[in-house]
């Protein structure tokens, strides 16, 4: 039987047709992996708070070895974390979903606390960049930064997440700073000696991408107030 | 470049067209967008490539098979449902199989669909032609245009790293490049490589050496007796 295939039912009805396979089997191959890219997002935020928590030791990260640390060592914190001057959250409780914001605690096995690791974003230098950065129980020191989520260039400002630039914040002082000056300083003219108020809070920007290193540094000077404000309300830190 | 009605040609010489003869980056400067993206690293490269010669050879294999029953006033959007939906594998199977991949190159994934190449080979090929030839149309069309960002991307990465395959795993130092007091080197990595204007420049060079040479040998085969 010739079919005439350019008749309007027909061209209605093949339409409708091709529709339903071919999105009806792109969502089927969707659902089939879902699993996976869940497991896959969940490994990756958790190795990204166990690498912001210094946890690894220098030791290779499996993928077994980050669960086993993160069930040992990290839990979300069970108290809400607002900024009272901005309004900024920074834990949201008794929602779920990779856009909620949580704060995470780190104790060491007889329960001491490591710190606490909350989450930063803003704007980087092409769009959004996301991850968390520890501080010490007392919220002065920096134990680590991480980021999840970034579209900077590969290789310049993507480099925001090698370990070798990452390390340059261990240790770093992030007390509230004498007046006019910032709570870390990432980039642009190096502390000049000792006593100056930038000492112990700067990191060398990344050569060749000064426009994320700026970024970064914009969006952690925003959020390292608000979240130590937020951390005072709840009673947090010392 | 649409192929002249009635004209027969054999599937492998249909491949062969798309890889050097009529090749999408040098010869017809299609698919360039992402030639200009992906290239400042092989390892990127690769995989868009991967990527995008699974969606040509898939939907020219598919838009053949069904090219007798597309009727001709919505098979535009046929064909563009096609490519998004082993656009969507692609992405997919990134996500599931290779998360750190997905997390590098996803927005450039994504943009496989409006590709050119690809719709330009179902329309001009794919949508009139049998099973085998569309196939390896499609297959060339992505080998062809795997083959010239290869070499771009070769040329960026060590231009602009010092390094070939980074990320990898199989990494190559191949030149140290200096950064203030870690390491002190003659040699300056070359930050316009990485960023997307230096592909301008060497999709340029490329592009011109890969006709030059095209051309060259065309000149010598015409001249040579008979």
């Amino acid at each position: 039987m010739k079919v005439n295939v350019d008749h309007p039912v027909y061209v209605l009805v093949f339409s409708a047709v091709v529709a339903a396979v071919f999105t009806g089997g792109i969502m089927a191959f969707h659902a089939s992996t879902r699993e996976v890219v869940n497991r896959n997002e969940k490994l990756f935020e958790q190795r990204a708070l166990v690498e912001v928590f210094g946890l690894s030791e220098g030791q290779p990260l499996t993928d077994a070895r980050i669960a086993d640390l993160y069930a040992k060592h990290i839990k979300p914190l069970d108290v809400p974390l607002v900024d009272p001057e901005s309004g900024t959250a920074f834990n949201v409780r008794g929602v779920e979903g990779p856009a909620v914001r949580r704060t995470y605690v780190a104790t060491r096995d007889g329960g001491a606390v490591i710190g606490y690791a909350f989450p930063v974003w803003g704007v980087g230098f092409w769009a959004q960049i996301s991850g968390y950065f520890a501080l010490t129980p007392d919220l002065d020191r920096v134990i680590g930064i991480a980021f999840l989520e970034h579209s900077e260039t590969p290789g310049l400002g993507g480099r925001i997440m090698e370990e070798s630039w990452r390390e340059r914040f261990d240790g770093l002082d992030v007390s509230p700073p004498p007046a006019g000056y910032q709570f870390i300083y990432i980039g642009g003219e190096p502390p000049a000696g000792p006593d100056s108020p930038k000492a112990g809070r700067y990191v060398d920007a990344i050569t060749g991408a000064t426009g994320t290193s700026a970024a970064v540094n914009i969006f952690l000077n925003e959020r390292i107030p608000q979240f130590r404000r937020a951390a005072a309300a709840a009673g947090l830190g010392g | 470049m649409p192929e002249p009605p009635g004209q027969k040609i054999t599937a492998v010489k249909a491949m062969w067209i798309q890889i050097w003869e009529e090749n999408p980056i040098f010869r017809q400067v299609l698919g360039i967008c992402s030639a200009l993206a992906v290239t400042n690293l092989v390892y990127n490269t690769l995989l868009m490539c991967a990527g995008l010669i699974w969606t040509t050879t898939m939907s020219g294999l598919t838009v053949s098979l069904l090219r007798n029953w597309i009727p001709a006033r919505v098979r535009i959007m046929v064909e563009i449902l096609i490519v998004a939906v082993f656009v969507i594998v692609v992405d997919v199977v990134f996500r599931a199989y290779f998360f750190e991949v997905h997390k590098n190159i996803a927005a450039y994934v994504g943009l496989i669909i409006t590709n050119c190449i690809v719709l330009g080979r179902l329309e001009a090929f794919a949508n009139r032609n049998k099973l085998i030839p569309a196939t390896l149309d499609g297959f060339g069309a992505g080998v062809g245009y795997a083959l010239i960002l290869l070499v771009i991307s070769v040329i960026r990465e060590i231009l602009g790293f010092g390094t070939l395959l980074k990320g990898t795993g199989w990494e190559i130092q191949l030149l140290r490049g200096w950064e203030p007091g870690v390491y002190d080197t003659w040699w300056r990595n070359w930050t316009l490589m990485v960023m997307p204007p230096g592909a301008f420049f060497v999709l340029a060079i490329v592009v011109w050496a890969a006709r030059a040479y095209s051309m060259r040998r065309e000149h010598t085969a015409e001249e040579a007796p008979k």
